[in-house]
């Protein structure tokens, strides 16, 4: 079976900082895949480079066998390439229900004389759009924020909606840059729950870079270890965890206690 | 479809009606003021798709006006006939071209500028307008400095005076570009100016191409500048390059401002409001003696952006408004 998601020797190099080194990468579908790493380890460069924010020094980029190393950014999010951003994101000054709706925007149809007119096309996409961004907010138990502003939204409920806006357009990987950052530890339970309810309700795949070592050991499958730019590990929880260059890296006490 | 027609036979009679009262109720110069309002309406309609809803920066839309005047003047300079012999059709079809005409520099113009993030925009439009009006001012076919003059203007119709068949016209151009802006801002075209507005980057990883939809929102403005412009041109009789200078772009963008940015109905009422009070400020000149309409239409505009700095209607329209109100007093 070809993987989801495949990196060859991707490297990007900012001058004579290689933020992001020769990473091999091979992440299987319905992966839930963890990519973690000390402070400056180049996460969330992959993260760009994966989302087609930066452009790769070198080396290629295949999603389902397909090479994207040249695809813009709209181009990959249109192949189901969807993320989260480590700094939510969110159109604040619009509603809850309208960053939903914002999302699925690539799989309506209709034009401007569709709107004008109110056609048939109009009416129906617009309704399933609603619905799903509906059904969507009711899992997450948003829906009685609809027309809230996201900017009003608690902390946790604004990590959430972007989740919800990845999973919009039915994405095949999500990648939830820090979801948990700033959450308490109730609210990482519950994230940590929802994400891998998401995955087996949406059957997708979902690439995970997270500092809180507890929801990713609890909740990865797999997981890649960066430092300085280059994977020094790869595995299972297990296998990482017991991995000394891993140890040495950063992960030392806080894993064994 | 037949309860459309209705909608459109309803707002027919309502346009000729009301035409028809205002034909015979009011003076010649109140009626004037009324034309121009709706005229500059429309301009600042369209603006706010660009400075309001995809939060971009346009400065130079009196260059667009311009285009659209001197296309529908030069067109009936060179057509003479045309006009008389096809009653309105002509005049409509003066004001599209102008219009697409617009929307084809808006193109030029908004395409590299567009890529860009950040106030390049605004930097770009204000040249823009600047060299369009330089060149007007040197081009002898245009008329130079002279401008265009005694174009034709909108015919009489029986005992229908011009001033109704002005307002039938602009009318419904005013409500067809109305109708257009509203429903497209309620469906997806109107999120994705929105998302570019609020956050660039997010809308870039949904999928959505921003510099594509920043151009559409540009080049929808630039027409309706297109058509603003044409029907000044008829119904002013004269176009020349000085009425189309940085002052017009100015005062269009205040507009915008003062409605509030993402109120189309709030646009309406500050090109109510900039065009009416410098000429009500008129009978404070006979008392004091002095000139000083445009001190303390400067100030009164001043004194709004400090109490709602959100422009007067904020990002609601008029009808939200009008329902709130209601909510609160049951």
């Amino acid at each position: 079976m070809t993987p989801l998601l495949q990196a060859q020797a991707l490297s990007i190099h900012f001058g004579g900082l290689k933020a992001v080194d020769q990473v091999d990468l091979t992440i299987q579908q319905g992966d839930l895949f963890g990519l973690i790493g000390p402070n400056g380890a180049g996460k969330t460069t992959f993260f760009n480079l994966l989302t087609g924010v930066y452009k790769p020094t070198s080396g290629k980029l295949f999603l389902k066998g397909e090479d994207i190393t040249k695809i813009s950014t709209p181009k990959r999010s249109k192949k189901g390439i969807r993320r989260t951003f480590q700094n939510i994101r969110l159109f604040k000054e619009l509603t809850v229900l309208e960053n939903a709706l914002i999302a699925v925007d690539q799989k309506l149809t209709y034009n401007y004389f569709d709107s004008f007119f109110l056609t048939e096309k109009f009416i129906s996409q617009e309704k399933t759009s609603y619905e799903k961004a509906l059904e969507l907010l009711s899992l997450f138990k948003l829906d009685s924020f609809i027309n809230e502003k996201a900017v009003n939204l608690s902390y946790g409920a604004q990590r959430k909606l972007e989740i919800i806006r990845t999973l919009m357009s039915d994405p095949q990987l999500i990648c939830l840059d820090e979801p948990a950052a700033g959450m308490n530890h109730s609210e990482t339970k519950e994230l940590s729950l929802l994400i891998r309810q998401i995955r087996d309700q949406f059957m997708l795949t979902v690439l995970l870079i997270e500092h809180d070592m507890k929801l990713v050991m609890g909740v990865c499958d797999r997981l890649a270890v960066l430092d300085h730019g280059t994977k020094i590990a790869d595995g299972t929880p297990q296998e990482v965890r017991s991995n000394p260059k891993v140890i040495e890296a950063y992960l030392g006490a806080e894993v064994q206690t | 479809m037949k309860n459309k027609l209705k909608v459109v036979l309803m707002v027919l009679a309502s346009i000729s009606i009301s035409g028809l009262v205002l034909q015979f109720s009011i003076n010649a110069y109140i009626q004037i003021l009324i034309l121009q309002i709706l005229m500059y309406s429309i301009a600042a309609m369209g603006l706010n798709l660009v400075n309001g809803f995809t939060g971009q920066f346009s400065l130079g839309h009196a260059g667009f006006m311009a285009i659209g005047a001197y296309t529908s003047a030069y067109l009936s300079q060179i057509f003479p006939g045309f006009l008389e012999s096809t009653h309105l059709l002509g005049f409509f079809i003066f004001s599209i071209l102008g219009g697409l005409l617009a929307a084809g520099f808006g193109y030029v113009v908004g395409l590299p500028s567009l890529r860009l993030k950040g106030d390049y925009l605004a930097i770009v439009t204000l040249g823009f307008g600047e060299i369009l009006r330089v060149f007007l001012l040197n081009i002898e076919t245009l008329g130079a400095a002279r401008g265009i003059t005694g174009i034709v203007p909108y015919p009489e119709l029986g005992f229908l005076d011009r001033f109704w068949v002005s307002f039938f016209y602009i009318m419904i151009w005013f409500v067809v570009g109305l109708y257009f802006v509203w429903r497209l801002t309620r469906g997806r075209h109107g999120r994705q100016f929105l998302s570019v507005r609020e956050d660039e980057v997010a809308a870039l990883s949904l999928g959505l191409n921003t510099t594509q939809i920043k151009v559409r929102s540009f080049v929808i403005a630039s027409f309706y500048a297109g058509v603003a412009g044409s029907i000044y041109a008829h119904l002013i009789s004269i176009v020349s390059p000085s009425v189309f200078g940085f002052m017009m772009s100015v005062n269009i963008v205040v507009m915008v401002v003062l409605g509030g940015m993402g109120s189309f109905t709030g646009s309406i009422f500050a090109a109510a409001f900039v065009t009416l009070a410098p000429e009500l400020l008129r009978s404070l000149q006979a008392i004091t003696g002095y000139d000083l309409r445009m001190v303390v239409f400067s100030l009164s505009l001043i004194l709004i952006m400090i109490y709602r700095p959100t422009g007067l209607f904020g990002s609601k329209e008029l009808p939200d408004i009008v329902r709130s109100w209601r909510m609160k007093k049951s």
